[in-house]
């Protein structure tokens, strides 16, 4: 039996050869984008990347359902857009709902970070007085000494504290510098001039996050537009994009990324509210004299 | 002058010249390297600095690489029927009809520390196999320096079989020879000339009638190996103008050897495999033969260097000013997988045996310096043997690196702006498709492999055959680790002038 033939060779190495020069360009175009239209004319696409707290999480663009996250693939990334506008929705039960309007640009993805906080927030109240017998936690007096009178929560004078005006110069990390109107997160400046938020860019311009930008076109600074005026703000733990606002009516949490409406879902509502994160993150909520806490 | 009388043909490394040959010679030692780091550093250069071209470079190369192993594939394909057919056949009686008395079989074993069961069970199969052994004679290959325990076992061996065969010699490679590297190449050089006089002279042997296979000691050659190489000897035009190069499996302990060293010594089988049927890329490796009067002619292998096995094609090559070429006989050979009582110990003899043969880049700076030197040589030859080599070496060295670590790079480095773009959310994506269907192709070497296993033992589990199928899911981490890595090792110490000495993969034999 003799070795390929020299013939034969020669014919592989052209097939191969051939179906390389043909392939790469398909290749290529498909990678950055392009897709045969119903005319089979060549059509610029772009995407939507929408980044989804939750698995089971229903994501809809336009009102059709294209996803339903995972527990491993919790993001979601669509191709084949033509250029337009499109309206995202995530939605899962018991969860708020997000909205956006998004805008899809040729060989590009539009990214968005959705978040979806529970319709009913569940807090617990801290009781300003406590019963000495039965609050070991918070007694300083042995067990056996019948309770006589209510005794001052210590939980709640050390959450109460938390609402006492800074009177101290700003504490300044790496990460974060806090007062009352100013706010900085990875190079992420928040101010509050006369109860209006804006937010600027402090860092390299190659680095700043994608929602400063529309296709090729990038703002200094985005203002959060809130129904009333904000008395207090924070960042929301773990995010950069999102900010926790008290209003005249309630404590919310809003989105920096102002593409479209800027998304508020409900913290808390009341007349009057303040809040503070203590430790852990826990989120503190004053309404009057009354304290709450969760974990967001 | 022949140019096998010149100073450059036994060159082994740029400090044996001296002057503008010397820098010229340095300058292409620092060649394979300087490519192979060249495309790693430029790969992740252009992944910071142009990502999308970058991005473009990867996905053509994932593509190529596709082709490449649908083109090898057919090869590979080719010669698994061909080595079917070749081991079906009858070469006895193929012989029978040509006039092959008057030839020897002159079969060099070279050893150092051997068990004297590694040694005995190549002798045992050289008795086993269907040729007249009075034609056949056997050198044993001692080294000095493995002291006088080693050349016991040869001494034991001689006493026990030298009566079979026609002639049996035991030499003794003396050590600390100036202008000499231990090894295999001075190991064996010394005992081609032992075998001179003490064999071919005193018996008025022509030079020309003698066939040198040249094997590694824990070589098992299969029945009907010298009945086919001789068939090959006499039915090409000239017999001192080739080299026969044989298939080598590994099949002597695959039963014993984890999966990683089974995958990787077949890899190297597969690869030989493939190019078999690519003759013209093909160059002399591990166990080969060649005639004595070629050998003789050119001072027999290189005793500086460490690659002789290949090294003896080149000399040849350059000598016969580029008439000489590699015969593939397609007929297997056994030898050893990597095998040592700890898996570890295993993982890095596999690591330093890989990275020797790697070190066979050594002879770029000697073919591309040969073909600067030696004027009798087509112009289109050299081209195209310079490229074959350069890019084989390099193709070594990068190729698993592009295609299962780089790949990803411009997603990581390629900065906010790329990563906002559809081809940064699609390379992912399209490298991993071309590489999934890239590795279908390990369907067929997982058949091929099976096809050639030698019977289970029967102490082995029942699923012991399944998991030599599914071994080759291995091969994204074995190519890297023990081909890549090691082939970059090798031309890295090439490229600083740190050259690697022989190195003596241990044999070992579980009971």
């Amino acid at each position: 039996m003799k070795p390929l033939s020299v013939t034969k060779r020669r014919v592989y190495f052209f097939f191969f050869a051939i179906a390389f020069v043909l392939l790469i360009p398909v290749l290529i175009l498909y990678s950055t984008g392009y897709r045969l239209d119903s005319a089979l004319g060549l059509i610029r696409t772009g995407g939507l990347y929408i980044s989804v707290p939750y698995s089971g999480v229903n994501v809809y663009i336009n009102d059709e359902i294209v996803r339903q996250t995972g527990v491993f693939q919790k993001n979601v990334f669509v191709q084949n857009l033509k250029p337009d506008n499109y309206s995202v929705r995530v939605e899962k039960d018991e969860l708020q709902v997000w909205t956006k309007q998004l805008e899809v640009f040729p060989k590009t993805v539009t990214e968005a970070y959705s978040f979806m906080l529970p319709q009913e927030i569940l807090f617990s109240e801290i009781k300003e007085f406590v019963e000495l017998a039965t609050t070991t936690a918070t007694t300083t007096m042995s067990q056996n000494i019948p309770p006589t009178r209510p005794q001052k929560n210590p939980l709640y004078v050390n959450a109460m504290e938390l609402f006492v005006p800074a009177t101290t110069t700003p504490i300044v990390t790496p990460l974060a510098t806090t007062t009352e109107d100013i706010k900085i997160k990875r190079k992420l400046l928040v101010e509050n001039q006369d109860g209006t938020l804006s937010v600027s860019w402090t860092g390299d311009l190659n680095s700043r996050p994608h929602y400063f930008c529309v296709d090729d076109n990038c703002k200094k600074e985005i203002i959060i537009n809130t129904p009333s005026k904000v008395r207090t703000f924070d960042f929301f733990p773990g995010r950069d994009d999102l900010l926790i606002v008290a209003l005249s009516d309630g404590v919310f949490v809003i989105e920096v990324d102002d593409r479209s409406s800027q998304n508020i879902q409900t913290v808390m509502l009341g007349k009057g509210l303040n809040f503070r994160f203590g430790n852990n993150d826990i989120l503190y909520i004053k309404d009057g004299i009354r304290i709450f806490f969760t974990y967001l | 002058m022949n140019y096998h009388s010149t100073p450059y043909f036994s060159v082994g490394r740029a400090s044996d010249l001296s002057g503008k040959d010397r820098f010229i010679y340095r300058m292409l030692e620092i060649l394979p390297g300087a490519l192979s780091w060249g495309t790693i550093i430029g790969t992740i250069l252009a992944s910071i600095f142009y990502p999308v071209g970058a991005a473009y470079f990867i996905i053509a190369f994932d593509l190529y690489w596709l082709m490449k192993n649908g083109y090898l594939a057919i090869h590979l394909r080719h010669n698994w029927k061909r080595i079917k057919h070749n081991l079906a056949t009858d070469w006895k009686e193929k012989v029978s009809h040509l006039k092959y008395e008057h030839l020897l079989h002159l079969i060099i074993l070279p050893y150092y520390k051997e068990d004297l069961s590694v040694v005995e069970e190549s002798i045992q199969a050289l008795l086993n196999t269907e040729y007249d052994k009075s034609k056949m004679a056997i050198v044993l290959a001692s080294e000095e320096a493995a002291g006088e325990e080693a050349f016991e076992i040869g001494r034991i061996i001689h006493e026990k079989y030298a009566q079979r065969f026609g002639h049996f010699l035991v030499t003794k490679h003396p050590s600390g020879v100036p202008g000499e590297m231990p090894g295999k190449g001075s190991n064996i050089s010394y005992a081609a000339e032992q075998a001179r006089i003490n064999i071919l002279d005193s018996n008025n042997i022509s030079y020309k009638d003698v066939i040198v296979s040249a094997f590694d000691v824990d070589t098992v050659a299969y029945p009907q190996y010298f009945l086919c190489l001789t068939w090959n000897f006499l039915n090409v035009p000239d017999p001192h103008k080739v080299s026969f190069q044989p298939v080598p499996f590994y099949n002597n302990n695959v039963w014993q050897a984890p999966a990683l060293s089974r995958v990787v010594a077949a890899s190297s089988t597969f690869w030989q495999m493939i190019q078999q049927e690519r003759p013209e890329k093909l160059a002399t490796f591990s166990s080969h033969s060649v005639s004595f009067k070629s050998l003789y002619e050119i001072g027999y292998w290189q005793k500086n260097m460490v690659s002789e096995d290949s090294r003896i094609f080149w000399n040849l090559f350059l000598a016969r000013n580029g008439d000489y070429s590699v015969v593939p006989i397609s007929y297997p050979v056994s030898m050893d997988a990597n095998l040592a009582p700890k898996f570890f110990q295993t993982t890095k003899n596999i690591y330093k045996q890989h990275r020797r043969w790697s070190w066979g880049a050594e002879n770029i700076p000697y073919i591309l310096f040969g073909f600067l030197k030696n004027k009798m040589i087509p112009l289109r030859t050299k081209l195209r043997i310079s490229f074959v080599q350069v890019e084989g070496f390099w193709s070594l060295a990068t190729n698993p690196l592009l295609i299962f670590l780089l790949g990803w790079l411009p997603v990581v480095l390629g900065g906010a702006s790329f990563n906002a773009t559809i081809l940064s959310y699609n390379l992912p994506f399209v490298t991993r498709n071309l590489m999934i269907i890239s590795m279908l192709g390990l369907i067929l070497t997982a058949i091929i492999f099976l096809s050639f296993l030698p019977p289970k033992p029967e102490k082995k589990k029942k699923l012991s055959k399944f998991y030599m199928g599914i071994q080759w899911i291995l091969v994204p981490f074995t190519i890297v680790v023990f081909g890549a890595i090691p082939g970059l090792d090798a031309q890295t110490r090439l490229m600083f002038g740190k050259y690697l000495g022989f190195w003596v993969t241990p044999k070992h034999r579980s009971k």
